[in-house]
């Protein structure tokens, strides 16, 4: 089987395709609006004219380069190329206007290719195993896990817990709009037909993310290109023992995205987010996050990189899709009549052993590839930035159009670049927002599953173990952010002020006067 | 109440209130469908917007009462005035695509971008035109020829 797997990837029409499928990934996963799902929508069409393994083998190999690219414009423009890489922009652009563009991206080329690589041997060595597990949860789970990852996202707003939960509320609240799942309501549409579909994601994010920082740091005055550090560059800007200092981070972000990207629905989306807020919550220096530290990007970029194996479980085993990339590959394989679920790896396992081989062989492509274009891609940074904010506006409105043809959603884009304005106003975290409108649909089903499948109520949300420690955890790191404080006040007032206390009151002056 | 601030955090506090109120009232008028209205254990299409109104509405008032201190300047004059630009700029684009299509609102919008955010840097009218020129090509390959996107068509294209 091995040698008839080899074989095949290596195949000169096979190992092209595969190149040039890593190739259209990351352009396609780094230009926001664009990610690896419209890349294989795009070139589904391509593979009919191919054999099954041709076929698996190019749209693998897109999979892998669009989640591993979107890493680029988060990193160098603040921009995140697909929601899979929105808490990368946290650090990744600080770290960049600091000058230090080259050892952001290959702290991020680095993350993605162990990540990716360990998550899919593990995913091939523990598919059917693991499959099983996802059986044992219900909506209760689901739901206490969606509601835990927006608390999770919460604790990392600076300040304000309430800020935060305002922000992730009104995500909530913005996603209900539309037709309403089970009965069909009418929902905040005020009579415009062009909501009933509900807001679009896209509109959503490129409005909130893109358009409205760029747009602020032009009212600000901020459009001074910052200086990159590519001469004298080696490697890949860090040492690997200095990387591997952060072993415990890495091995914690890793298992939460291998976690989230194996649970149906949810997958790298979601994965980045949480990893970060978790280690921002597990730091010994939270208050750094934000700033342009390495962890901030390690998390994330570790996370959503996990992610590709943790979806490709359930994809294979169940026949469910891990994400929408992965359902996407999904109807690849249906189309040429092949069923994905249990029986998949006993009837064709060679295709499913050359889809694995594929995606663990891209992983080595895109990591060289990246590696190569880590020099070349911080020169976009040199455009100068009345230039490049040009075109990233026009992109935006563009990509907005394109995935929904429709100009409504461009005036909603503007509208909703408008209310990003209006957060930073009321200084307002913006992960919060994002993630529940992103999980608000899914936490509305699983809430009513949830209530329509027992008398029980509520109540069974805390009597189902799973469920019961997702809230405690919920519970607990909203409660803990106030506890450390009033504790750290405590130390000041007794003079036993730690050096974390201080350096916690710097950044804090630091952040107003600025 | 002397050290009361009415502070940035504070008057947002108060707009989201308001808006949590104006909200949950439109919550109230949501019609549940004829198979809401066949009965079960559904808890219907109204539940999950009260929920995420009332986050809004509790923190918002706890945040308006906790939130003290002077604050900090959002932007001055100037750049309220930058921010109005861009907006503008932005409208300007959308009525373009929709009235004169996509090659010439690109075109014309490309050079006004760029025109309102070079601040005080000197630009020459032919960098302008040939960005523009550029910019719109390298788009239009992109959607319309690989992609394959119908790009808007006004009423010229």
């Amino acid at each position: 089987m091995l040698s008839t797997v080899i074989g095949l990837l290596f195949q000169p029409l096979n190992f092209g395709l595969m190149i040039l499928g890593c190739v259209i990934g990351i352009i396609f996963g780094a230009i926001p609006g664009l990610s690896n799902v419209s890349a294989i929508a795009l070139m589904l069409p391509l593979t009919f004219a191919m054999s099954s393994e041709t076929g698996i083998i190019y749209l693998g190999a897109i999979f892998v380069g669009g989640v591993s690219g979107g890493m680029i414009s988060s990193i160098l423009l603040g921009v995140p190329g697909s929601n899979c890489n929105i808490a990368t922009c946290l650090d990744g652009f600080p770290m960049t206007q600091k000058g230090k563009a080259t050892r952001a991206l290959g702290i991020a080329i680095i993350s993605s290719f162990i990540s990716t690589l360990v998550s899919l041997v593990i995913a091939m060595l523990f598919c059917p195993i693991i499959a099983r597990l996802a059986l044992l949860l219900g909506p209760w789970e689901f739901f206490s896990l969606c509601a835990t990852a927006i608390v999770l996202v919460i604790t990392m707003s600076k300040g304000n817990v309430y800020a935060g939960l305002t922000a992730g509320a009104l995500g909530m609240l913005l996603s209900t709009v539309g037709i309403a799942p089970v009965d069909g309501a009418k929902r905040f549409t005020f009579g415009i037909t062009n909501l009933l579909g509900g807001i679009p994601t896209l509109a959503v994010t490129l409005g909130i993310f893109a358009v409205a920082n760029l747009a602020l740091n032009y009212a600000r005055g901020k459009m001074d290109s910052p200086s990159v550090d590519v001469k004298g560059l080696k490697g890949f800007g860090i040492g690997l023992k200095e990387y591997f200092s952060h072993w415990k981070l890495i091995l914690r972000s890793f298992m939460i995205g291998l976690w989230v990207g194996f649970l149906p629905g949810m997958g790298a989306g979601l994965s980045n987010v949480v990893a970060y807020a978790d280690a921002k919550s597990n730091s010994k220096h939270p208050e750094l996050f934000g700033t342009g530290i390495d962890e901030g990007i390690i998390a994330p970029e570790i996370a959503n990189n996990a992610s590709v194996g943790g979806a490709v479980i359930p994809t294979i085993a169940l026949g469910i899709p891990g994400d929408n990339a992965c359902a996407l590959l999904l109807s690849g394989l249906m189309i040429k009549g092949i069923d994905a679920g249990p029986l998949l790896m006993t009837n064709s396992p060679k295709l499913v052993y050359c889809f694995f081989g594929c995606m663990i062989l891209s992983t080595i492509v895109v990591f060289a590839l990246e590696f190569l274009g880590m020099r070349i891609f911080p020169r976009v940074l040199q455009v100068p930035t009345h230039y490049m904010y040009a075109a990233i506006f026009i992109i935006c409105f563009i990509g907005v159009y394109s995935n929904t043809y429709s100009i409504f959603s461009l005036w909603l884009m503007i509208i909703l670049a408008a209310l990003g304005f209006l957060m930073h106003y009321g200084e307002l975290p913006l992960s919060p927002f994002i993630l529940g409108f992103i999980l608000g649909p899914m936490m509305e089903d699983y809430l009513r599953k949830g209530l329509t499948y027992s008398d029980k109520g509520f109540l069974l949300f805390l009597q189902r173990p799973i469920s019961a420690i997702l809230i405690f955890i919920a519970v607990a790191s909203l409660a803990w952010p106030p506890i450390r404080e009033l504790l750290a006040k405590r130390r000041a007032a007794t003079g036993k002020e730690s050096e974390l206390d201080r350096i916690s009151k710097d950044t804090d002056k630091m952040e107003v006067e600025e | 109440m002397k050290n009361f601030k009415f502070n940035r955090a504070r008057k947002f506090s108060l707009g989201m209130i308001i808006f949590a109120l104006f909200a949950i009232w439109q919550t109230s008028t949501i019609t549940p469908t004829f198979t809401a209205q066949l009965g079960g254990t559904d808890a219907g299409s109204k539940l999950f917007p009260y929920i995420a109104c009332a986050i809004i509405l509790v923190t918002s008032i706890l945040r308006f009462l906790t939130s003290g201190g002077e604050g900090t300047v959002f932007l001055d004059a100037a750049g309220w005035l930058r921010l109005g630009k861009i907006l503008g700029c932005f409208i300007l684009y959308v009525l373009g695509l929709k009235y004169i299509g996509f090659i010439p609102a690109t075109f014309l919008v490309a050079m006004l971008l760029v025109f309102v955010m070079k601040l005080n840097r000197s630009i020459r009218w032919y960098a302008l035109v040939i960005f523009a020129a550029v910019l719109t090509a390298c788009l239009y390959f992109l959607f319309a020829n690989i992609l394959g996107v119908v790009l808007p068509r006004g009423i010229f294209f």
